[in-house]
C-alpha cells in the first residue's frame, strides 16, 4: 500500500469538494456552458476522477517496497526560515532581513567561515541594489519600522 | 532594399546598440522573475531620444537576449529565467546532473540562434502571406490549440501519467482564480483584492521550480549520500548535432507558426515543440532523463517565436503578445506605423530591422558560445552558499514583477507545494502548462459557444480545429494505445 498516494488522493478529493461547493454561489448564465461555474466544475470533476484513480492505485502492492525518501526535517526548517524572512520584510525592510536571512541560512548550512559569512550577504545586497534599484528602478521595501 | 538595410545595419552605432541590448537581455532573462516583457518595457524610455533604427534594435536585442537567457539558469540550476524556458529545464537540468552542463548549454545556444535566424528569414520571405493565414485563428481554433497544448502533459508527466494529469488539473484550477473571462465574475478570491486579476504566472513558476529546488538542495546538504558536482568538458560532437538538425528545423517551424498566432507565446510553443520532438523520437524513454532533443526542441521553438511574433506586428500592426505590444509602442513613438503599408512607406527601415534581427541572433550565438565556460562556473559554487542567494533572488524576482508583496507570498506557497510535489513524484511542469493554457482554453471555449449560440459542432466543423483536436486526442491516448498493442502482441507471441 502506498500511504502518501492515499493521503494525497484524499486531500485532493476534500479540496475538490470545497472547490465545487464554492461554485454553487456563482451566478448562472443564459447559456449554461458559458456561466462562470461551468469550466471550474469540469476541472473539478476531472480532478475528482483522477484522485479516485490515485487512491485506487495506492492499494496495489508496491514493487521493491516503494523506495525510501530522504528525511525532510532540514528542508522543512529552510522553509520555516524563508517564511520568517518573508514575514519580516514588511516590518524590518528588505535590506536588514536579507542580511540576517543569508547569514542564518549559511550558518544553518554549516558554513562557519567568517569571510564567507560576511562577504556573501554584502555582495548579494550590493548586486541587488545596483541591478534592481539603480538599473531597473524597482523600489525594494524599506520596512514600516523605518518609514 | 535588403542591401540598403544591410548597409544601414552595419554601422558601428547600430551594432553597439544590438550588443548592449543582447547583454542586458541575457542578464535579465537569466534572473528568475525578470521576463523579456519587463526588460523591453524598462529599456523603452531610453530609446525615445535615439535614432529609430538604433533604438528599436536595442529593444530587439533585449527581447532576443532575454528569451535565450532564460535557458541558462533552467539548464544549470533548474530555475527557468523566463516562462518560455520551463520546458528546457526538464532535460537540460537532467543533463547538468549527469555532468553534461557544457554540452547542454552548447545545444541550447545553437538551437536558440538557429531557431531565431530561421524565423527572421521566414519573416523576410513570407511575412504577409503567413500573417493572413494566422488571422484565420478565431476562438474555436485557439481553444483547440489550448487543448492540444494540454495533451502534451502525457509527454512531460514523467513516471506516472496519473500524477502528471493531476498536476495539470491543479494548474487549470488555479488558473480559474480571479475574474471569469465572459461575465467578469470574481471567482475563488475569498474577498482578497490581490486575487481579483488572478494569480501571476511568474511567482508560481519561480516558486515551483527555483524555491522548491533550493529547499530540496538544502535538505540534500544533510543527506548521507550527497551528489558530487561533476562538470564534464565533453564538447558537442558533429554526429550529435547532425542528429538534432531535423528537430531544430521542425521546432523552428512550430515556433514561427505559433508565434504568429495572437495570444499564444513562447511558453506554450516550447512545450508543443518538446512534445513533437518526443513524438518523432525513436527512443522516447530518454526524454526527461537528459535527451539532447529535449533541449534543442524547446529552445529552437521559443526563440523562433521572436520572428513569428514580428509577422503580425509588422504586416498587420497586431501585437501577438506583451513584448510585441511594447515594441508596437516603441515603433509608433519613433513615427513608424506598422501595418500593410509599412513596407511601402518605411521599406528601408523595415529591412534594416530585419538585418538587425539577424545580427542580434549572431551576437547571442557568439556571446553564448564564449560564455559557456563562465556560465558553468555557477555549478562550482557550493550549494550551501548558492541556495540562500537563490532564495533571496526568488523573493526579489517575485516582488519586482508588479512591486506587490502578495506575489512574494504566492512564490513561497508555490515553493512549498513544489517541494512536496517533487518529493512525492508529482511533476511540476504540467502545473505550469495548465496554468498557462487555462485562461486561453476557457475564454476561447466560452467565446466559441457564444459565437455558435451554444452549438458544440463549431469545434468539429472547422478544418484547423478538427486537425488540432484530433492531434490532441492522439497525443493523449497514443501512449496508452501503444502499451495495449505491445501487451496484445506479447500475449499472442
Amino acid at each position: 500500500m502506498n500511504r502518501p498516494n492515499l493521503f494525497i488522493g484524499v486531500i485532493l478529493i476534500i479540496g475538490c469538494s470545497i472547490y465545487f461547493y464554492e461554485t454553487m454561489s456563482f451566478p448562472s448564465s443564459d447559456l449554461q456552458m458559458t456561466s462562470p461555474a461551468f469550466i471550474p466544475r469540469v476541472y473539478c470533476i476531472l480532478l475528482f476522477i483522477l484522485s479516485a484513480f490515485l487512491i485506487a492505485g495506492s492499494f496495489k502492492r508496491e514493487e521493491g517496497g516503494g523506495g525510501s525518501r530522504p528525511p525532510f526535517l532540514h528542508s522543512l526548517m529552510a522553509m520555516g526560515m524563508t517564511s520568517l524572512y518573508i514575514i519580516a520584510i514588511p516590518f524590518l525592510g528588505f535590506y536588514i532581513t536579507t542580511v540576517l536571512f543569508i547569514v542564518a541560512l549559511l550558518y544553518f548550512a554549516k558554513v562557519k567561515n567568517y569571510a564567507v559569512l560576511t562577504s556573501i550577504p554584502i555582495g548579494t545586497l550590493a548586486f541587488l541594489y545596483l541591478f534592481f534599484v539603480k538599473v531597473l528602478n524597482v523600489g525594494l521595501p524599506v520596512g514600516s519600522l523605518f518609514q | 532594399m535588403l542591401f540598403e538595410g544591410l548597409m544601414n545595419a552595419m554601422q558601428w552605432q547600430v551594432i553597439l546598440m544590438i550588443i548592449i541590448g543582447s547583454v542586458i537581455g541575457i542578464s535579465i532573462g537569466s534572473l528568475p522573475g525578470l521576463t523579456a516583457v519587463m526588460g523591453v518595457a524598462l529599456i523603452l524610455p531610453v530609446t525615445f531620444g535615439m535614432d529609430p533604427v538604433a533604438g528599436i534594435l536595442l529593444l530587439v536585442g533585449v527581447y532576443f537576449g532575454a528569451v535565450y537567457g532564460g535557458s541558462l539558469t533552467a539548464i544549470l540550476i533548474n530555475t527557468p529565467g523566463t516562462p518560455s524556458s520551463a520546458a528546457t529545464a526538464i532535460d537540460g537540468f537532467a543533463l547538468t546532473k549527469k555532468g553534461y552542463a557544457h554540452k547542454a548549454l552548447t545545444i541550447s545556444t545553437l538551437s536558440s540562434t538557429i531557431g531565431g535566424i530561421l524565423s527572421v528569414i521566414v519573416l523576410i520571405i513570407i511575412a504577409p502571406q503567413m500573417a493572413s493565414f494566422a488571422l484565420k485563428f478565431s476562438a474555436p481554433e485557439s481553444f483547440a490549440l489550448a487543448v492540444f497544448g494540454l495533451s502534451i502533459i502525457s509527454s512531460i508527466a514523467g513516471k506516472t501519467l496519473i500524477k502528471g494529469l493531476i498536476a495539470g488539473a491543479l494548474g487549470l484550477m488555479v488558473a480559474t482564480i480571479g475574474l471569469d473571462p465572459i461575465a467578469g465574475f470574481a471567482r475563488f478570491t475569498g474577498g482578497n483584492e490581490n486575487l481579483i486579476n488572478g494569480i501571476d504566472l511568474v511567482p508560481v513558476m519561480i516558486g515551483l521550480f527555483a524555491a522548491s529546488e533550493a529547499f530540496t538542495s538544502i535538505g540534500d546538504l544533510f543527506s548521507a549520500k550527497r551528489a558530487k558536482v561533476v562538470i564534464e568538458k565533453t564538447k558537442l560532437k558533429w554526429e550529435e548535432f547532425r542528429m538534432l538538425i531535423l528537430t531544430i528545423l521542425r521546432s523552428a517551424g512550430i515556433g514561427t507558426f505559433i508565434g504568429m498566432i495572437p495570444g499564444a507565446g513562447g511558453d506554450i510553443t516550447a512545450f508543443v515543440a518538446y512534445n513533437e520532438a518526443k513524438r518523432f523520437s525513436k527512443d522516447k524513454r530518454q526524454f526527461g532523463e537528459g535527451d539532447l532533443k529535449g533541449i534543442a526542441a524547446p529552445e529552437a521553438a521559443n526563440n523562433s517565436v521572436t520572428g513569428g511574433a514580428m509577422i503580425p506586428l509588422l504586416t498587420l500592426g497586431i501585437p501577438g503578445d506583451a513584448v510585441t505590444a511594447v515594441l508596437l509602442g516603441a515603433l509608433m513613438v519613433q513615427g513608424i506605423q506598422p501595418g500593410p503599408m509599412l513596407f511601402e512607406t518605411n521599406g528601408s527601415i523595415v529591412y534594416t530591422l530585419f538585418v538587425g534581427m539577424l545580427i542580434a541572433n549572431m551576437i547571442i550565438l557568439l556571446f553564448g558560445l564564449m560564455g559557456i565556460r563562465l556560465f558553468t562556473k555557477i555549478l562550482l559554487i557550493p550549494k550551501s552558499v548558492l541556495m540562500p542567494i537563490i532564495l533571496v533572488l526568488c523573493t526579489v524576482g517575485a516582488f519586482a514583477i508588479n512591486n506587490n508583496f502578495f506575489d512574494v507570498i504566492v512564490m513561497l506557497i508555490a515553493g512549498i507545494i513544489g517541494y512536496f510535489m517533487k518529493r512525492y513524484e508529482f511533476p511540476v511542469s504540467p502545473v505550469i502548462l495548465g496554468f498557462i493554457l487555462g485562461p486561453m482554453l476557457e475564454s476561447n471555449f466560452s467565446r466559441s459557444l457564444v459565437l455558435s449560440q451554444g452549438d458544440y459542432s463549431i469545434f468539429f466543423t472547422r478544418p484547423i480545429t478538427l486537425v488540432l483536436l484530433s492531434l490532441a486526442f492522439l497525443t493523449l491516448f497514443a501512449p496508452l494505445l501503444k502499451r495495449k498493442v505491445i501487451k496484445l502482441k506479447e500475449d499472442y507471441i
